[in-house]
This record gives C-alpha cells, structure tokens and sequence, in this order.
C-alpha cells in the first residue's frame, strides 16, 4: 500500500485510461478492485455470498455512474476510494434492508492460517478469527467501515476519508472507537484473548 | 499497548480473502461488456449461441470456443464468458430447432441499425413452411426501393436461424445467398416443408 513519497497514486492512470475508453480500462477496474471490493464487503457483512452481490453490484453501479460522467470528471476521481464508497452504500443498503443470505458453512470465507501451526492452534486460531469476524460484522457501521478500511484494507485516513466523505478527524476517531468496541467485546468473551 | 498491537495483527491477518473466480465475469455480463455463451445443437450441427440480459445476441458456428470469442468482440465488441444456458433458453432453442412454431425467444438487436432491425423484425414474422422475396421484406417496411439493402441486412443476421432469415429468397425464386451457404439455406426450407 506503501508508495513513494511524490509518486503518483496508480489510481490517476486508472482514472484517465477509464476517461479515455471506459469500456476498455473498466474491465481492468474490475480485475484489479475485485479482490479488494469483495474482501471489503465480506469483511463489513460477514457473509461471503452477500459480499459478491455486494461487491458486482457495486461494479455495476459504478459502470453505470462513469457512462454519464465526462471525461474531465472520471479523470478527477480518487478511483479506489470512489469504488469503496459504492460499495460501502451497496453493503448498508443490504444491511439495512436485511436481505442477507445464510450460506452453507463450506462458503465460509478463507482464513489466513500458518500453514507451520499445529493442529490444535489452528483449531483455536479458527475460532478466534471467526470470532473476530463476527465482532466486526456486529460493530456500528460507522466504526465497521472505518475499521474495516483502515486495518484489513491498510487505506490511509486520507483515503477513508474521501470513501467515506467525512472528515480526517471524524475518521481518526472513528477507528479509535471501534478498536475499542471490538477490543471490549474480545474481551468479553471467554478464552479469546484481545 | 501491546493489546492494540495484538489486535492490528489479527485484522491484518483477515486480509486473506480472495475474490471468487465468476465475480469479474459476472460483473462485465450485468454491466452489458460481455455474453454468455454454450454451444448447442441446431439443424444445421453444433452451433455456438451468446446472449445477455436482453436476449440471444449471436448464433454462429466455430471451431472453438476461444474463435466464437473472437467473433463475438468483432461483431458485437461484447467479451465473450463461457457459460452453462439457463434451462428456459435452451428449452425454448430445443423445441423451436424441432419445429415448434409458438416458442417465444428474445434477441438482442441492440448491434444493428435501425433499417437492419426493422429487417430483422419483418423477417421474424415469415412463418415457418413459407417464403418470402427480398422485395416483400423492403415493401412492408416501408421501403420499397431498397431491397439490395435489405439483402445486406439480412446477412448480416447476428441470429440466424431464430431470426429465421433463409425464409427471404430472391425476386425471380431462386433460393438465394445465406449466411451459413445456400445448400444449408435449402436444407432449412426442405426440412420445414417449404420447398419439396
């Protein structure tokens, strides 16, 4: 995520190649913010399943806003905040209007695991994890997007903000609270260390 | 300190997720860049056919996947994705192929001109065990004089076959040309008992 200093933020080429032939460098789009839109979404609803709607309908959305966009505003986009937002707008709409899927267990989302753990730690790494997840799937949406942006999408605050059309500070503070919330709620539960 | 610390690694460690592979696919489908596409039986052999939200947008033979790919980005500029047909189309394809006269399917003529689409539409009311000359096509849609351009239209038919365009023949009777070749052209009306 880590650039250098002055360099220019890959998202410019991708904005004024989308500017230049939309349908060309869209797919493109979609081909480098899929895993990102998907694990951004799977990771605010907590549900793999819902998270691909989420994240094709937010794609879809975002090909349908750039067909009626000029080319000077799709060159001015922040193209990776943009899409978060479209997809966070996507994700609480579904959130809200509770249309979500109950999935088979097999489509629980991967895990990251050592693959050096023995088997009895992976075990208990597993249901920390998924304990984690379901503790971030229940955090207000204001502190699960913030916190979700921040440390599993490694987004700068500045980035966050423009996704999430708030201010630095109200951002900063945001993810402050949420790391509290989960930290609390970890806690609370028997044997998961926070 | 450390509990924050802690807690930055684990979330971290949530980052692990990977997109499913149809997402990109599905993506470009609903987004009107790409159809789907199978190949299925027709009689006149194996064909491939794309389609989309609107329709059947593409029938045409090809030696392989990848060729009817090509031919759907030169033709219609659409990507093409590999895809099982949804049972209703495939239905309704089975039971038209096999001479079935009121099995309604959509197409997508979005590709064409407005004069090509008229064409196309016209044509689609030819019924089946008829024929009708090129100069009856350019007549009832309003165009009297342009039956070369009516002629052009037709082999250009992005949906031979369910746009049943070798049902149009020449002025003087001949059979006339077809985009798969006349002796396919005369193989269709032979089978549908228009020529005997």
């Amino acid at each position: 995520m880590t650039r250098p200093e002055g360099a220019p933020h890959p998202d410019v080429k991708l904005a004024a190649a989308l500017a230049r032939d939309l349908d060309l460098a869209f797919e493109r789009t979609v081909m480098l913010y899929q895993d990102r839109l998907f694990r951004f979404a799977t990771r605010f609803i907590g549900n793999p399943l819902d998270a691909q709607e989420v994240a094709q309908d937010a794609f879809v959305r975002a090909y349908r806003a750039l067909k009626t966009y000029d080319a000077g505003r799709i060159r001015s986009l922040a193209v990776g905040p943009w899409l978060y937002r479209i997809a966070l707008n996507t994700a609480r709409n579904r959130v809200r209007g509770k249309r979500l899927t109950t999935g088979p267990l097999d489509q629980a989302p991967e895990r990251a695991t050592d693959p050096r753990e023995q088997p009895d730690c992976r075990l208990i790494a597993l249901d920390a994890a998924g304990e984690l997840e379901a503790q971030i799937a229940a955090l207000p949406l204001r502190y699960r997007a913030a916190v979700v942006l921040r440390y599993i999408e490694d987004l700068p605050y500045a980035e966050i903000a423009a996704a999430l059309e708030a201010p630095v500070g109200t951002v900063k503070a945001n993810v402050h609270r949420g790391m509290m919330l989960l930290r609390e709620r970890l806690s609370a539960v028997e044997g998961i260390p926070a | 300190m450390s509990d924050v610390i802690s807690l930055e690694r684990k979330l971290r460690a949530l980052r692990a997720v990977v997109a499913p592979r149809d997402l990109a696919s599905n993506v470009l489908v609903l987004s009107g860049l790409a159809d789907r596409f199978a190949i299925i039986a027709t009689p006149l052999g194996k064909m491939y056919i794309a389609w989309n939200e609107a329709g059947v947008s593409l029938v045409r033979p090809a030696k392989t996947a990848k060729a009817f790919s090509q031919l759907l980005e030169e033709q219609l500029g659409h990507r093409g994705v590999a895809s099982p047909m949804p049972n209703n189309l495939q239905r309704a394809l089975e039971r038209r192929f096999a001479g079935e006269v009121h099995v309604k399917i959509a197409v997508d003529l979005r590709s064409r001109s407005a004069f090509e689409r008229s064409v196309l539409e016209q044509t689609a009311n030819i019924p089946r065990g008829a024929m009708q000359p090129y100069a009856w096509i350019a007549a009832q849609i309003g165009n009297p004089r342009a039956v070369r351009a009516v002629g052009t239209a037709l082999g250009k038919n992005p949906v031979p076959l369910i746009i049943p365009c070798h049902r149009v023949i020449r002025n003087d009777g001949a059979i006339g040309n077809y985009i798969f070749g006349e002796a396919s052209k005369e193989r269709l009306l032979t089978l549908e008992g228009a020529l005997i």
